[in-house]
């Protein structure tokens, strides 16, 4: 029981606020968007990289996913 | 063995055609009615049944499609990355990768990924002739002090499209294939993904689809055993400000079949007796996770990037996940980044630190024991262009320098280390070269 108030908190601290953020589309005008494609502000620039992190750590923990990274095809999990 | 899972919400059905596409879209939307039914702020989001989510989630993906923009393709290049993972479990592991990217047409491009993980571990010449950090087993042949223990092969191609016409166009979507073999376990995986730019193309919509077959032969079984594994995705990305993008991430998987390590020992202990048995998990797994990320730029020359995630799945694993990076142009030159990530996660309900008595399931895996790990980050970039020197000359080539220390802690010791802190090292130089 305690587990599902944790997680619908979570959700709701976490989720609800970006959920609700997106719904405010179309802010951003094309010639304002200088900053946002400088590589550092792209999420995952380099998937290669992102493979490489994800990869160790899906094989160290319990989790996985939600992470814009993907690795797998390994028999160490 | 049977699963004790209830069925599982999800009925997936072929995924053919534009109801394919409706399904994925659904997901998330099913996932937050099943989520926020009981907040009546959320009034949008009433609702708790799959056919209602799928008509909202075409109902969206129809009105995304009526303000569509065109997208790009990845770059041509060649990567190449020489990554080595050493821990204090004494597992070495060196994993070199090459990856290769380039159109044939305005709308195509194909690439071709190789990687090989090259393994060695003194606990692979344990007793137990296993290796209990990274399940791999020593090979048939080969082996010993100057060898590597084990050889993993990787090859994966790629396709990305475009959409020029059609209902979809100004989509893009991609399909990967990936096969891997080592000599106790092969896998294909097949993954398939869909994007969208809309609303002036601050925001992006990605649905994702991954299906894997596995197969488990391991060196001291005679019998071979399958795993499945499906998991859709679904990501949003959004421009909120000049400074400010933001993104909301989900996954499910559901993994059946085989998910045990054949290798792992489960030592019985009833009075002065010990016995050991096989590990014994549930056949069927099913995983969901949610993330949200920010990156705000800070002046000219920083961003800020804060991700939080929040994973749970059937066998009571739940987890909680930081993590924070900080980037700096060091002029044109290079780029620092910095980075932390804060991990803690609960215990499997079939987790014990110790079985007095044979069970339904046992499990002596770390991974399903409850801890928590930190982990920390330097990358250095490097941008050709701005050295007078041979390689770096060439304004075409980056070079990357990535190192991360790594700290895991358990509540109770690993089965085979008996090590209850876990400090690995991973450095990893890449090189880029863009044509």
């Amino acid at each position: 029981m305690q587990d599902g108030r944790l997680r619908k908190t979570l959700l709701l601290l976490g989720v609800l606020p970006l959920a609700a953020s997106f719904t405010n589309c179309a802010t951003v005008q094309p010639w304002q968007r200088g900053e946002l494609a400088d590589p550092i502000m792209i999420f995952n620039e380099n998937p290669i990289e992102a493979g490489i992190n994800e990869h160790y750590l899906d094989y160290r923990e319990g989790s996985t996913g939600a992470t814009g990274a993907q690795s797998g095809g390994c028999g160490c999990g | 063995m049977k699963s004790t899972l209830p069925a599982g919400r999800f009925n997936i059905p072929p995924l053919r055609g534009v109801r394919g596409v409706l399904w994925l879209a659904a997901i998330p939307f099913e996932f937050l009615v099943s989520h926020f039914d009981s907040l009546r702020a959320a009034s949008f989001f009433v609702g708790n049944n799959t056919p209602l989510a799928l008509l909202k989630g075409g109902i969206m993906c129809c009105l995304f499609i009526a303000s569509a923009f065109a997208q790009d393709l990845p770059q041509d290049e060649v990567q190449v990355n020489l990554n080595s993972y050493f821990d204090n479990f004494n597992v070495q592991i060196y994993y070199p990768t090459i990856a290769v990217t380039k159109r044939f047409s305005d709308s195509s491009s194909v690439n071709l990924r190789y990687l090989v993980d090259v393994i060695s571990a003194a606990s692979m010449r344990s007793y137990f002739a296993v290796d209990g950090v990274t399940s791999a087993t020593t090979k048939a042949e080969g082996g010993g002090d100057n060898h590597p223990d084990e050889v993993r092969q990787e090859a994966a191609i790629g396709f990305n499209e475009l959409l020029q016409g059609g209902l979809l166009k100004g989509g893009s979507f991609s399909l990967n294939a990936l096969y891997s073999r080592e000599h106790d376990y092969s896998s294909f995986t097949l993954a398939g993904s869909f994007s969208y730019l809309l609303a002036k193309k601050n925001t992006t919509l990605q649905v994702g689809m991954v299906r894997s077959w596995d197969r488990s032969f391991p060196q001291i079984r005679t019998w071979t055993r399958r795993k499945e594994v499906y998991t859709p995705s679904f990501t949003l990305t959004q421009a909120l400000t000049p400074k400010l993008i933001a993104q909301l991430l989900f996954s499910y998987n559901r993994t059946s079949g085989y998910i045990g390590d054949p290798y792992q020992i489960v030592q019985v202990i009833d009075g002065g007796q010990v016995r050991n048995f096989e590990t014994t998990v549930p056949d069927q797994r099913v995983r969901k996770a949610v993330g949200g990320r920010l990156n705000y730029k800070l002046g000219q020359q920083s961003a800020l990037n804060l991700a939080l995630r929040y994973y749970w799945d059937s066998w009571d694993v739940n987890s909680f996940t930081t993590s924070l990076l900080w980037q700096r142009h060091l002029g044109k030159a290079a780029t620092l980044g910095l980075g932390y990530r804060n991990y803690f996660q609960g215990r499997a309900y079939f987790f014990k630190p110790q079985y007095a008595a044979p069970e339904l399931y046992m499990t002596v895996d770390t991974k399903l024991e409850r801890g928590y790990s930190n982990d920390y980050e330097i990358k250095l970039t490097l941008n050709g262009g701005c050295y007078r020197l041979p390689v770096l000359s060439n304004p075409n080539v980056q070079l990357n320098v990535l190192m991360n220390l790594y700290h895991r802690h358990s509540e109770t010791p690993d089965w085979h280390s008996r090590y209850q802190d876990l400090f690995a090292y991973i450095f990893s130089f890449g090189a880029r070269y863009r044509f």
